[in-house]
């Protein structure tokens, strides 16, 4: 019962597959350029964490309860790529996050148009790796906050001997 | 005989601690010598932490594994909550002649802290396989020999389980088990219904499920279902050396415990024909200490066990103290696995549960027993369970936005596993030995691993994986998936074998009693001395023989032989 681990998890999602290394390593230079000029973080412009902001508040919208950014997740995002993931995987990473960005003038686009962005990679997920990376960090950083962990869903720290109940007395699932 | 200690024991963990119980209590002086940092029970320094409170949520940073931890991050059970208990391997090396992946601990408690608990009894037919089928060396006990001592180690450590009255996996002295849940209840019927014979029962695990007495003495609680154990628990819900036998052997006020202190050496008394106690390095300050003692107690865990005594060369002992033989360092074994099926149980979807148990169910080994196959020896069990999917199905399927905020408030549909553990034939080619030139920081040799599964491994492997998802069809599960990640011997962390027990001194290196049949008062209880490695998880098996060995020493002790 291994969990599979970060660089699995990134193979698995395809990020080190169909993926050629000359123009996107350029691309990605060019990222890296970008993010030192940029302000704050170290890992992002801030034209990129712009558009990152968004597309994970689309994926975890606040409802009755905080979203993705007021849970940190952007942040959370750029430290996983910066610490946690090979340097040439994050890199690969930034370099076709860039290019959609770039290419689809995201920043730019309506309340509407963005959104039908996200929805457009949602439906193609498993098959453009930038994306599905976003994906899994998003409900990640979200669930594992203190917000996604414990306002959104239960929190159970001790939670005594294990018993079975029924679903109906639970209002929401353990984190 | 003047000596510094009655006893002394090194290794601190699963097994030492056991060593240093038995003998603190019948009043020896024992001296504990272990190579890991100290760490008192209850000092558990990320046990009460949430995701939220760690740096990277539980993740270690890519830089720091690859340089710091790069075999230990091989452990599905280190992360940023457990990394300090696992060792620097940067501090640490050894050389792989072939893969294996020698998973270390870095405290006082060795890796007793860090393991999952699963606690099942060896049954007959593993002490005689040997002889049966002619592979390795016939051990010198059987099942009756060891018997009295699961009885006697179960109560003290607390194992939940079930009585089943079953021949391969003998009952114990058990403490109420998990319980089952609606889906393990279902597919249980299912499964023995289709496959007569096959049993899917509770897992036993060393859990408090219902704490006794002994165990409320020494400060040990109820589990209370957290299952994030490998951070340590300071309840004592599941049994660990620090928990359990080292807190033991402080109360007796008989022991001496020093950390950081990394045992390089059994010391061999030309004169004597003994072993006149051992030599070892202080971590801290790099300085070598001898120390004396009436008799030695080797629980180092496996390889390093062998790793010292390879080391402890004299005139007498040229290949290593007790080693005329040579077969030192042979036989090195570990099970084979990370092989099963998954899949998604239909229905039960108003049931759900409370607590994260910390054990799921177990199906006994069903293999070899009555109708030898003809493709391969020996067997294999399964452990497994089910549970609800939670969150993180969300990040393979579509869907976006306050839908997909909401299905993931509930919980989603039940998934079921079975993953097997294997048992593999010794064989006197897989082995382990000392690098003529190579050194650790404080000048002792590095271990040289040369390990690999054999045909037969690699033959039950395939059975393991078909069986598994012809049993998950059978109970009726949907999208059936068989999985092998195939892991490298060292990765199941029951390595075992390389200072054998068997009745012959010229092919084995313990007699009987995990005693060396060359050295009388040197003595090897972890799973250095096992001649065989049975499918089910050892570790009370090493407890039940180390408490074995120690009753015979002391009883040697009396009549005046040692
Ligand atoms: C993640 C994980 C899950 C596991 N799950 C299970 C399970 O479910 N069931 C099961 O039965 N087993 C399980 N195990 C295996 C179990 O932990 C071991 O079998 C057991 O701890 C071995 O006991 P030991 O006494 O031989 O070694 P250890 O418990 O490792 O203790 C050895 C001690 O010796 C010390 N030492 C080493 N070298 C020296 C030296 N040169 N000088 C001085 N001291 C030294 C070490 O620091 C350590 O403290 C698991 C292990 C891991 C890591």
């Amino acid at each position: 019962m291994q969990v599979l681990n970060r660089r699995q998890l990134l193979i698995q999602g395809g990020l080190l597959l169909g993926v050629s290394l000359t123009p996107l390593s350029k691309l990605a230079l060019a990222a890296i350029e970008d993010s030192q000029s940029g302000s704050g973080h170290t890992f992002l412009s801030g034209s990129l964490k712009t558009t990152l902001a968004i597309i994970t508040d689309i994926i975890i919208p606040a409802t009755d309860t905080p979203g993705a950014v007021a849970a940190g997740v952007p942040d959370f995002i750029e430290q996983m790529l910066s610490r946690c993931v090979h340097s040439m995987e994050a890199q690969e990473w930034l370099a076709e996050f860039r290019k959609f960005q770039l290419e689809s003038g995201f920043n730019a686009l309506s309340k509407e148009q963005q959104l039908a962005a996200v929805k457009s990679l949602d439906e193609q997920l498993g098959q453009v790796p930038f994306y599905s990376t976003i994906k899994e960090l998003t409900l990640v950083g979200y669930y594992t906050s203190e917000i996604g962990g414990s306002v959104e869903l239960q929190h159970d720290p001790v939670p005594g001997p294990y018993n079975e109940i029924p679903l109906k007395n639970i209002a929401r699932a353990w984190s | 005989m003047n000596t510094d200690y009655d006893i002394i024991v090194v290794g601190s963990g699963m097994s030492g601690g056991y060593a240093a119980k038995e003998f603190c209590e019948k009043g020896y002086k024992t001296l504990v010598l272990d190579r890991g940092e100290p760490l008192e029970h209850g000092q558990y320094k990320t046990e009460f932490l949430p995701p939220w409170s760690m740096e990277y949520r539980g993740r270690v940073p890519e830089d720091e594994l690859a340089t710091e931890q790069p075999i230990q991050r091989k452990s599905y059970a280190l992360t940023d909550f457990t990394k300090h208990h696992f060792i620097n391997d940067k501090d640490n090396p050894y050389q792989q002649d072939q893969p294996f992946t020698w998973i270390r601990s870095a405290k006082v408690g060795g890796k007793s802290l860090l393991w999952a608990r699963q606690s099942y009894r060896w049954n007959a037919l593993d002490f005689a396989a040997n002889a049966q089928d002619g592979h390795g060396i016939d051990w010198p006990i059987r099942y009756n020999d060891i018997a009295p001592w699961y009885d006697y180690v179960e109560p003290f450590i607390g194992i939940a389980g079930s009585e089943e009255g079953l021949e391969v996996l003998p009952d114990g002295k058990f403490l109420p088990p998990l319980p089952m849940n609606t889906v393990e209840r279902e597919i249980k019927a299912k499964l023995e219904r289709a496959f007569p014979g096959r049993k899917l029962i509770p897992a036993r695990v060393a859990h408090l499920t219902q704490p006794q007495p002994e165990h409320l003495a020494l400060g040990r609680g109820m589990c209370m279902a957290r299952n994030e154990c490998q951070r340590g628990c300071s309840w004592g819900g599941y049994y660990s050396s620090l928990s359990g036998a080292l807190a033991a052997a402080k109360k007796t006020n008989n022991m001496t415990l020093r950390a950081n202190a990394q045992v390089q050496q059994v010391l061999y008394g030309e004169q004597s024909g003994r072993a006149t106690g051992v030599a070892y390095v202080d971590t801290k300050t790099g300085k070598r200490i001898e120390v004396s003692a009436r008799i030695i107690f080797m629980c180092a865990s496996t390889l390093a066990s062998v790793q010292i005594l390879l080391n402890s060369r004299s005139a007498a002992f040229p290949n290593g103290i007790g080693n005329r033989s040579t077969v030192l360092g042979h036989y090195i074994m570990d099970h084979v696995g990370a092989v099963g099926a998954r899949g998604d149980v239909p229905g039960h979807l108003d049931m759900y549960y409370k607590g994260r148990r910390p054990g799921g169910v177990y199906l006994p080994r069903f293999r070899n027993l009555e109708t030898p196959r003809n493709d391969y020896l020996r067997g294999f069990g399964f452990q497994g369970s089910a549970e609800r999917r939670d969150w993180r199905r969300g990040i393979n399927q579509q869907g976006i936005g306050a839908e997909l905020k909401q299905q993931l408030r509930s919980p989603g549909g039940w998934k079921f596993i079975l993953a097997g553990y294997g048992e593999v034939l010794p064989d006197y080619n897989n082995k382990v030995y000392l690098h003529e030139t190579l050194k650790d920081k404080w000048g002792m040799p590095q271990l040289v691993t040369d390990v690999a599964y054999g045909e037969n491994a690699i033959k039950m492997k395939k059975d393991i994986q078909h069986s598994a998802a012809e049993m998950l069809t059978a109970a009726g599960l949907n999208n059936v998936e068989s999985f092998d990640y195939n892991v490298s011997p060292g990765g199941f962390v029951h390595e075992m074998g390389g200072a054998c027990m068997g009745k012959d001194p010229k092919t084995s290196y313990l007699n009987q009693w995990n005693q060396s049949h060359e050295v009388s008062n040197l003595f090897v209880t972890d799973g250095a001395a096992f001649s065989s490695i049975s499918c089910v998880n050892p570790s009370i098996t090493f407890m039940a023989l180390t408490a074995r060995a120690a009753d015979y020493a002391v009883k040697q002790m009396k009549t005046g032989n040692l």
